[in-house]
C-alpha cells in the first residue's frame, strides 16, 4: 500500500470516531507521522511555527468544519490540502517580515535567527544579571521563619530535615547519588521525602512570595 | 519488537523565546541548559495535546513555576483533570532517556521528546506510564500513540456515574430546570448581597441583540474560589436543530475571570468535546455547538479543585 493511500484510510478511520477520542487521535497522530516526509520544506527562520498552524488547522477540519473548510478527499489527497495551507502560511509570514524590515533598520535579517539559536547556551552562560530568585529561596531556607523546615526530617533521621535537603538541591545541586551514598539512605526514599515534604512548601514559598 | 516511529512536532518560535526566558533565570549555565530543554520538550508536547482536544493547564506545571524549576529538574505538562505528564527532553545522539528521582511521583505518564534544536523540530519518541529508574533506554519507551487510550483510562468522566439530566427540550415550552433563571432575575437577586464588580459585563449581555430564544443563568458558588454565572442560550432552527450558546462570567471582585478556569462540554460517552480556559484577561469565556434532539451533553466548570456539573438532553 502506498503512503498516499494508507493516509485515505486513515482520515476515513479517524473521522469515524468522535473528536477527541483516544481512537480519534491515534490516527490523526498516525496521519501526522505518515505525512510528514511528504510535505514542504526550506529553512525559513518561521518554517516550524508555519507548519504548527498547519497541523493546528488539520485537526480542525479534517473531519469536521473548524476554522475553515472541512477537508474534502475526491478534491484532492491530505498532503495537496496540507502543503497548500502550510504554503500560504509561509507566504502570510515571509510579507509579515517583509513589512517588518521595511520599517526597520534594513542590516536586520530573518536567517540570523536560525544561527542564533546555535550559540545560545554560550548566550545564557554570558547572561550577566544574577537570578534573584536562588537568593531568596536559600535565604527562606536558611531562616526557616516557621520552623517547619526543621522539624520535618525523614523518619528515624533527624538529621536529615527539609532545610538540609532542599539546600543540598538548590543548584549547583549535589547529585541524589551522591547524596544517598554520603547519608545512606536509598535514592527513592530521598526522593520521595523531597517531592512530598519540600516540593509542596516551596510550592507555597513561591505563592506567598508572588513568584507564580 | 516493531519498530517504533517518532511523531515529528514543530518548536515554535514562542516556545525558543519563553525557553530562554526561563533558561535566563537560572544561576549557573548546566541549569540554564536543563530548563531550556525542559521547556522545549513540555511546551510542544502542550502544542501537541492541545490540537489534539487533550485539555492542559500549561501555567499550572510545576515546570512553569520558577520556584519549582530552579529547585528541580522537572519537565512536567498539567492535564487538566488527569494529573501530570513528564515531558523528558533527549539531545540527538542519545540512547538513554534522563527521568530525574524527583520526577518518580505524582506522575500520570512519562514521555520522551527528542530535541533537534538546530532545525527548530522535535520528535515524540515514546511513552511509558510509569518509571522508576534515571536512565530509561530508548528501546524500553512503548509507541507515542499508547498514551492516548492511557488518557482515556484515567479520565474521571469514565468512571463517574450518571447523575440527574436536565432536558432542553421543555425549556422551549417555558419549563425551565430548577436553579436556573433569567439573567435580569438573577442580576437583580444577587446585586444587593454582594458588592459584584464582574457584574458589569454580565449586564452588559443584557443589552445585547441576539437570535436565541430561551436564555437562562445559573448562579454557581464555589469553596475556593469567586463565584461564577453560567449563562446558557438556546434557539431551535426550521431543521430542528437546537444551538446551544454558553458563557461564563465573573461574579467576584475581579471584573475578570480566575485564570485557568475551565468550561468544558463533553460528549454522551464522557468524552471532552470543547473545552476553553480563561487567560488573566478574559471577563468572560464561552462555547457554541449544536445538536439534535435527544443527544446527551454535560456542561462542566473547574477552577482548581472547584468543579461544577450537569446533564442535559437535548
Amino acid at each position: 500500500m502506498t503512503d498516499l493511500e494508507r493516509l485515505r484510510q486513515l482520515v476515513i478511520e479517524a473521522c469515524q470516531h468522535s473528536a477527541g477520542s483516544p481512537q480519534r487521535q491515534r490516527c490523526l497522530t498516525q496521519v501526522i507521522r505518515l505525512a510528514s516526509p511528504h510535505l514542504w520544506r526550506e529553512a525559513t527562520p518561521d518554517y516550524a511555527d508555519a507548519l504548527q498552524q498547519t497541523w493546528v488547522y488539520f485537526c480542525q477540519n479534517i473531519c469536521d468544519r473548524g476554522s475553515g473548510e472541512r477537508y474534502d478527499p475526491d478534491r484532492g489527497s491530505v498532503i495537496t490540502w496540507l502543503n497548500t495551507y502550510l504554503k500560504r502560511r509561509l507566504q502570510d509570514f515571509y510579507i509579515a517580515r517583509q513589512r517588518q524590515q521595511a520599517l526597520q533598520a534594513p542590516s536586520q535579517g530573518g536567517m540570523d535567527e536560525t544561527r542564533n539559536r546555535l550559540d545560545l547556551i554560550e548566550q545564557i552562560a554570558a547572561a550577566p544579571d544574577i537570578p534573584p530568585i536562588l537568593e531568596q529561596v536559600q535565604l527562606w531556607v536558611e531562616q526557616d521563619p516557621t520552623g517547619e523546615l526543621c522539624q520535618t526530617h525523614i523518619q528515624g533521621r533527624p538529621d536529615l530535615t527539609c532545610q538540609v535537603l532542599i539546600l543540598r538541591r538548590l543548584p549547583p545541586e549535589t547529585s541524589w547519588k551522591d547524596l544517598a551514598a554520603e547519608w545512606g539512605v536509598p535514592i527513592p526514599t530521598l526522593s520521595s521525602f523531597y517531592q512530598r515534604q519540600c516540593v509542596p512548601r516551596l510550592r507555597k514559598f513561591g505563592e506567598q512570595e508572588g513568584y507564580v | 519488537m516493531p519498530e517504533i516511529l517518532p511523531v515529528p512536532l514543530p518548536i515554535s518560535q514562542a516556545a525558543i523565546q519563553t525557553a530562554q526566558q526561563f533558561a535566563q533565570q537560572q544561576p549557573i549555565p548546566v541549569k540554564a541548559a536543563q530548563v531550556y530543554r525542559n521547556t522545549l520538550a513540555v511546551w510542544v508536547m502542550n502544542d501537541y495535546l492541545q490540537m489534539l482536544g487533550v485539555p492542559t493547564q500549561l501555567t499550572a506545571s510545576d515546570s512553569w513555576n520558577c520556584v519549582l524549576r530552579l529547585c528541580g529538574d522537572v519537565a512536567d505538562l498539567q492535564l487538566l483533570e488527569i494529573g501530570k505528564l513528564e515531558c523528558r527532553p533527549l539531545l540527538p545522539g542519545d540512547h538513554y532517556c534522563w527521568v530525574p528521582p524527583e520526577t518518580w511521583e505524582d506522575r500520570i505518564g512519562y514521555v520522551a521528546i527528542g530535541l533537534d534544536e538546530v532545525n527548530a523540530a522535535a520528535n515524540f519518541l515514546g511513552f511509558l506510564p510509569a518509571v522508576a529508574h534515571s536512565e530509561v533506554a530508548l528501546s524500553l519507551w512503548r509507541s507515542p500513540t499508547d498514551l492516548f487510550d492511557h488518557l482515556a483510562q484515567l479520565h474521571p468522566a469514565s468512571t463517574t456515574a450518571a447523575p440527574r439530566m436536565i432536558t432542553l427540550g421543555r425549556w422551549f415550552q417555558g419549563e425551565i430546570a430548577a436553579g436556573w433563571q433569567s439573567v435580569a432575575s438573577l442580576l437583580r437577586s444577587h446585586q444587593q448581597t454582594f458588592a459584584f464588580r464582574g457584574n458589569a459585563t454580565l449586564a452588559a449581555e443584557l443589552a445585547e441583540a441576539t437570535e436565541f430564544t430561551i436564555e437562562q443563568a445559573k448562579f454557581i458558588t464555589f469553596p475556593n474560589h469567586d463565584s461564577i454565572a453560567l449563562v446558557m442560550k438556546l434557539a431551535l432552527d426550521q431543521q430542528n436543530v437546537t444551538h446551544v450558546l454558553l458563557r461564563v462570567y465573573p461574579l467576584g471582585a475581579s471584573p475578570y475571570l480566575t485564570p485557568g478556569l475551565a468550561l468544558i462540554v463533553l460528549d454522551e460517552s464522557g468524552d471532552v468535546f470543547l473545552a476553553v480556559e480563561a487567560t488573566a484577561l478574559n471577563d468572560y469565556v464561552q462555547l457554541q455547538f449544536s445538536g439534535t434532539e435527544g443527544e446527551l451533553f454535560q456542561i462542566r466548570v473547574v477552577i482548581g479543585a472547584d468543579r461544577y456539573q450537569e446533564q442535559f438532553m437535548i
